[in-house]
Parts: structure tokens; C-alpha cells; sequence
């Protein structure tokens, strides 16, 4: 998840090496209204959401000072690109004769950090990506100079904004290893008419997203209560009719290709980890307390084709768990791979219906979502 | 990163990196067990011990002075995997095998790096294994599954080639190579590298592709393998999953319009390969594409 505008402004603003504009945090109107005369005659106010693309969602505004107050005050508690805006960025305008596009990305065809530079930034870069020099940088060497004069060269950068130019990229690359990201672009990287570039927009992409603080590993979506217990849950139609109790992600997902192109309405994709024995209970609530919640279930379906990992404890763990607190939809299951015949014999003991193949999973998960007549006791 | 002799070092002499731990164990029996040469494992501070019969070592160049070891399997936990690839490449092995799943992005390019420059071969990380049929298992995969034939099976997903795997046994067809790349986007063999060694193999006749959304894999062996003879039918998971949003593994991630699942398709299909919806399927038609020759 992207780091919000301010907090990737922040990082760079302590590297050096590239102006960013001055700014202060709003989280109400009458904040925003205080901050703003000391920023300059004009403001812009930006929306602090985690996404690209505000501009155009009407989450930056250009407005003299004196208006920042009723600015800020339209802009919090409404949603921009799907997020509600808490906060704003109340930042002085930077006067420019150019918009530039500078950022650093993961390229998996050269296993490396690449640096991309455009004289032709700011919101309609990606109309242009002809202008868009890049250059990939060996892990092992790091950004060196003559990989900036390269790109800047590529990008028709004249030689006089070279040695700012230097500066900044070095700041960019920076943030990027010192954030380990998967990307930060600044864009636009404004060119003042002294020559100076400034960052007027810093989006900072980290590559292993933290884990989400929940207190006691309630609340939060599914997704984020799986996330916290290391294992992934996707809810994909809270609606739909079969639950998907899976493990693999490439498994799992050909499980709810397969359940969509059949008609059965898969409720959410599942991928259990099963080679982690430790913990395996606690995840399995997770999953169940999601489904039961579900409106319009109609069936569970269970698929673990499980490699090396002994089935029979994890079979074990589920037949308990249905004997104790049972579903009111049927629960069909589908085990192969080591213990497979013993942990098939424990989920038929409480009533679960075994299926030997992938094929017959998914054609009685079908059957049974499509079934008019749903088990008494479902909402 | 293109190889044609991937194979032929994958049958060399096996050492196990991160051998003592309690689930490495359990592997490296499984291993030895399906009849692949493990004569060495390493943990620092544990060289001395034998662990399943297999002496330990502290270090990789120890290990490699004593026992000649040039292949590698990397069985260790996150913070050490990029640190174990180095050694590794420092060795002088001619393969890794890594399984670890989660190794930091900006820790593992410069380990892939220094293979390259070693020339090294890495497969994964996050990878469930390399298993030749009948000779040799690195890493996890399921031997009771594998049977010896003319596919090569090649994977980003562990769980989906066991599937595939199955059904191919099914119909009646083996695996000449069973290879899962892992589910990382960033990694070291991708199928387009691994490519030339299965053109190079007189054992494989067809290639059972089992890919997924996201990336560009897919779309880059396709234009290697179009104008080779090479028979080839794809399964790509995905299919359904919502954009925007990963589906488990870091690679199977469609944003910005990229690695959507009907290009995927349709690159494969103008390539002259197959595109099966189901495991069964997939070995349907590569029973009747085999029939064919």
C-alpha cells in the first residue's frame, strides 16, 4: 500500500539533495485556514490519499490562501479515487517553467532498480511514453552519476539543469533503497526559472507492506485478519453461494476460475498455507467466521492438494471444528496427497462429502449453488 | 539469463544450505529418499554433525572443499536467503534451488546479481523445487506424483503443478523435468530462460505451462517458443480474480492494465500454444498434440 503523499515528502525532505515545497498537515478546515496565509498569496490543497491519480479525481486544488479553509473543508470526509480524505496537505505553489518526471522502479526483466526521467511530466505522462528515458541499474554498482547523465541525455535535458538533476536522482534513489520500494516517482519534479527542481509530488510505493496492526487479531476486513495470521483470504462477492476453503495461491485461484465458469459464484479465493502447521486453528476461524457471515452461502468448498504436508492433522482439525460448530450448508471435500485416504475417512465420519477429484468438487460445489431449496437456518 | 544445460547441473552433487532446521530435515530425507546425491549440508556453527546421514558444515566453501559439491539447495528462512545465494555464487556452485518464500525484494538483486556473475543458476526463490523423474528431487515437490514421460512441467505455482502433475499422470503422461520458477515477481529462471535447456533435451517432447496473471512471463516464452517444434499447451490460473489486488503470490498482481488475463491468452494462442481451462484438460490435449508426432 502507498505511503501517503506527506509521509513520502517527508523521507526526502530528510535525505536533501532536492527542494520539496513547504506544507503543513490539515485534518480540519479551520486548520487548513490558519496554515495557509504563511504559505503564500496562492495554496494548493491536496487530498492525503494512497493512490495516484488525485488530480484528476478532484483531490488537488489551486486556491488563493484566504479560500483554503472552505477548500480543505469540502475536501475532508469526501472520497477521492475511492478513499476518504482525513487529512490535507496545505502547500505553498511553486512558480515553474517545466514539469519533469522522475522515478525509480523494480523491472523484473533486468532484475534491478531502473531510473526513469521525462522532460513531459506532471498528470499526462502516461500520454507520452515516448518521452520517457531509462536506464537499468546494476544492483551491485548502485546509481552512479554517468547512469544520470544518460537518461538525462535520453530525455533532452539540457547540460545546464544536469548538476540539480544529479542531486536529485541521487535523493530519489536513496529513498528508494532506504524505503526498499518497489517504486518512488516524483511527478511532477518541478524546474524553476532559476533552474532549481523541486518535488511537488512524492509517491513512495514500499515493497514488503507491513503487516496490519490489529490489537488482538479482531476487526479489520477478512482480508486483513488473514494478513495477520500469514495467510491469504480475498473476498471476491460477499454474496456469492460457495466458500472456498483452499490452499495454494495458483491452486486457489484456478479453484474460483473454475467455480465462476461453472456458475457456482465463488464467495472468496483462499489460500490456507498449509505447510505451516503452527497456528493452522486460529486461521481456520478466520476463514469460517468470514463465511458464516455470508448471506447467500450455500455450500463449503474444501481443496487441498496438499504436496509433502501430512493431511491427517489438518483433516483432524476440520472435523472437529464442523463437529463443534457445524455449518448449515453442506461441506464438500477434496484431500489428495500424503495422508489423503485417512483424512478423507475422518471429514466423512462428520458428515462432509467426499469427493476424490478437482472435476467433482467443482460440479457438486455447482450443483449445490445452484439448488432452489437452501437448508433451513441460512439467513 | 538464457541456459541450455540447466538439466545436466541439476544432476550434480547436492549440498543442503540451512540443512538443520526442523523442516529441512524432513526434506532432505524426502530427497535422499527419491534418489538424489545430497553429500553435504551446511549451518553455521553446526559443521561436525551428521544430519540424516549427510555430513554438516559451517560454511559452503568448506562443504564444496571436502565433498565437491556444485549444486545447492536453499532451504532457509528469510532474513538468511539472500546471504545464502551469495555464498553460494561465492562457492562457485552451478545451481541454487531456493524455497524460501518472502525474501526482501532489494535483498535478492544484488544476490541475483553476483550468480549471474558467477554463473550461478538460480531457480526461485519461493520456489517448491526441481525434480528430474526418478534421479534426482531438489527442494519440496511431491515425488509420489511425478511420473517419468516426455512433459516438461514448468510453474510459477507449486500447488497448480501438482494438480497438473496429477491429471498428466491420468492420461497416462509423465514429466521428462518438473520445474516450479515460484511465485515471485523478481526471481532468477524465468520460462523463457529455462527454454533453450528443454529444446536442448532429447527426453522432452512437449512443454505443460502453468502460469498465472500478472507479469510478463507468459508473453516472453511465447515468442521464444513460436517457430520451434517444441508442442506446448498453458493453464493460467487467474482468470477470474479481481484486478488490482494480489492474488497470494507477489507475481500473480494485475495493475495498471498489465499481465491481464485475455492478453496472456491471446499472446499464447498466436504463438501457436494451447490454452487449456482445466488440469484435465491440459493433459487432454497434450495426449493429442503427443498423438500427433
Amino acid at each position: 500500500m502507498q505511503l501517503l503523499e506527506h509521509e513520502g515528502k517527508q523521507l526526502l525532505r530528510e535525505l536533501g539533495g532536492v527542494r520539496v515545497p513547504r506544507g503543513h498537515l490539515a485534518g480540519t478546515a479551520a486548520e487548513a485556514a490558519r496554515m495557509a496565509p504563511s504559505l503564500g498569496a496562492q495554496v494548493v490543497v491536496k487530498a492525503q490519499v494512497p493512490t495516484g491519480g488525485r488530480g484528476k479525481g478532484g483531490g488537488v486544488r489551486v486556491v488563493p490562501s484566504a479560500r483554503a479553509g472552505d477548500c480543505a473543508a469540502a475536501m475532508l470526509q469526501s472520497t477521492v479515487c475511492g478513499f476518504t480524505v482525513h487529512q490535507v496537505l496545505v502547500e505553498e505553489m511553486v512558480a515553474a517553467d517545466q514539469e519533469m518526471f522522475l522515478a525509480v522502479a523494480l523491472s523484473p526483466l533486468t532484475r534491478s532498480a531502473v531510473l526513469l526521467l521525462s522532460c513531459d511530466g506532471g498528470v499526462d505522462i502516461e500520454a507520452a511514453p515516448d518521452s520517457v528515458a531509462s536506464i537499468a541499474v546494476p544492483p551491485l554498482t548502485g546509481l552512479r552519476d554517468f547512469h544520470v547523465r544518460q537518461v538525462a541525455q535520453g530525455a533532452g535535458v539540457p547540460s545546464a539543469d544536469v548538476p540539480a538533476l544529479l542531486l536529485a536522482a541521487h535523493a530519489v534513489y536513496r529513498l528508494f533503497t532506504s524505503a526498499q520500494a518497489e517504486l518512488v516517482e516524483v511527478n511532477p519534479l518541478l524546474r524553476t526559472p532559476t533552474g532549481e527542481l523541486v518535488a511537488a509530488d512524492v509517491r513512495v510505493i514500499p515493497s514488503t507492506p507491513a503487516a496490519p496492526a490489529l490489537p488482538d487479531g479482531e476487526g479489520g476486513t477478512v482480508s486483513e485478519r488473514a494478513h495477520a495470521l500469514d495467510f491469504d483470504v480475498v473476498e471476491i462477492d460477499s454474496a456469492g453461494h460457495v466458500g472456498l476453503l483452499s490452499t495454494g495461491a495458483g491452486a486457489s485461484m484456478l479453484v474460483v476460475d473454475l467455480l465462476a465458469e461453472a456458475g457456482a459464484r465463488p464467495v472468496n479465493f483462499c489460500d490456507f498455507r498449509s505447510g505451516r502447521a503452527a497456528g493452522a486453528s486460529q486461521r481456520l476461524a478466520v476463514v469460517l467466521d468470514y463465511l458464516h457471515e455470508r448471506p447467500a452461502l450455500r455450500c463449503l468448498a474444501v481443496n487441498f492438494f496438499a504436496g509433502v504436508t501430512d493431511l491427517v492433522p489438518f483433516a483432524h482439525l476440520l472435523a472437529r471444528t464442523l463437529d463443534a460448530h457445524p455449518l448449515v450448508v453442506p461441506v464438500v471435500v477434496r484431500l489428495a496427497g500424503r495422508g489423503a485416504e485417512e483424512a478423507r475417512r475422518e471429514l466423512d465420519a462428520v458428515g462432509a462429502t467426499v469427493v476424490l477429484t478437482l472435476a467433482d468438487l467443482i460440479s457438486e460445489s455447482a450443483r449445490l449453488a445452484r439448488a432452489e431449496d437452501v437448508r433451513d437456518g441460512h439467513r | 539469463m538464457g541456459t541450455d544445460d540447466l538439466l545436466s547441473r541439476a544432476s550434480g552433487r547436492v549440498l543442503v544450505q540451512g540443512i538443520t532446521g526442523t523442516v529441512a530435515r524432513r526434506h532432505t530425507q524426502r530427497m535422499i529418499e527419491y534418489g538424489t546425491n545430497i553429500v553435504a549440508g551446511v549451518t553455521p556453527g553446526r559443521g561436525g554433525q551428521k544430519i540424516e546421514g549427510v555430513p554438516v558444515f559451517d560454511t559452503v566453501a568448506q562443504a564444496v572443499a571436502v565433498t565437491g559439491a556444485d549444486v545447492s539447495v536453499a532451504l532457509l528462512p528469510p532474513p538468511a536467503a539472500a546471504d545464502g545465494l551469495h555464498e553460494a555464487a561465492e562457492a562457485g556452485l552451478r545451481l541454487c534451488v531456493c524455497t524460501t518464500e518472502g525474501v526482501p525484494v532489494h535483498a535478492l538483486l544484488p544476490a541475483l546479481e553476483r550468480a549471474r556473475l558467477a554463473d550461478m543458476l538460480v531457480v526461485g526463490p519461493n520456489s517448491p523445487g526441481m525434480l528430474l523423474p526418478g534421479r534426482v528431487s531438489l527442494g519440496f515437490l511431491p515425488g509420489s506424483v511425478a511420473a517419468s514421460g516426455s512433459v516438461a512441467l514448468v510453474s510459477r505455482s507449486g500447488t497448480l503443478s501438482y494438480e497438473v502433475a496429477h491429471s498428466l499422470a491420468q492420461a497416462g503422461l509423465g514429466e521428462s523435468v518438473w520445474i516450479g520458477v515460484g511465485g515471485d515477481r523478481i526471481k532468477g529462471l524465468t520460462f523463457r530462460d529455462i527454454l533453450p535447456s528443454l529444446l536442448a533435451d532429447p527426453a522432452t517432447s512437449a512443454l505443460a505451462l502453468v502460469g498465472e496473471i500478472g507479469g510478463q512471463d507468459e508473453e516472453d516464452l511465447a515468442g521464444d517458443l513460436a517457430g520451434t517444434s517444441l508442442a506446448c499447451v498453458a493453464l493460467i490460473a487467474g482468470r477470474t480474480a479481481p484486478a488490482d489486488v494480489p492474488m497470494g503470490h507477489a507475481g500473480a498482481f494485475v495493475g495498471r492494465g498489465a499481465g491481464g488475463y485475455p492478453t496472456k491468452v491471446r499472446v499464447l494462442q498466436e504463438a501457436g500454444i494451447g490454452v487449456a481451462r482445466s488440469p484435465d484438460q491440459l493433459a487432454r490435449l497434450l495426449r493429442e498434440a503427443l498423438g500427433r508426432v
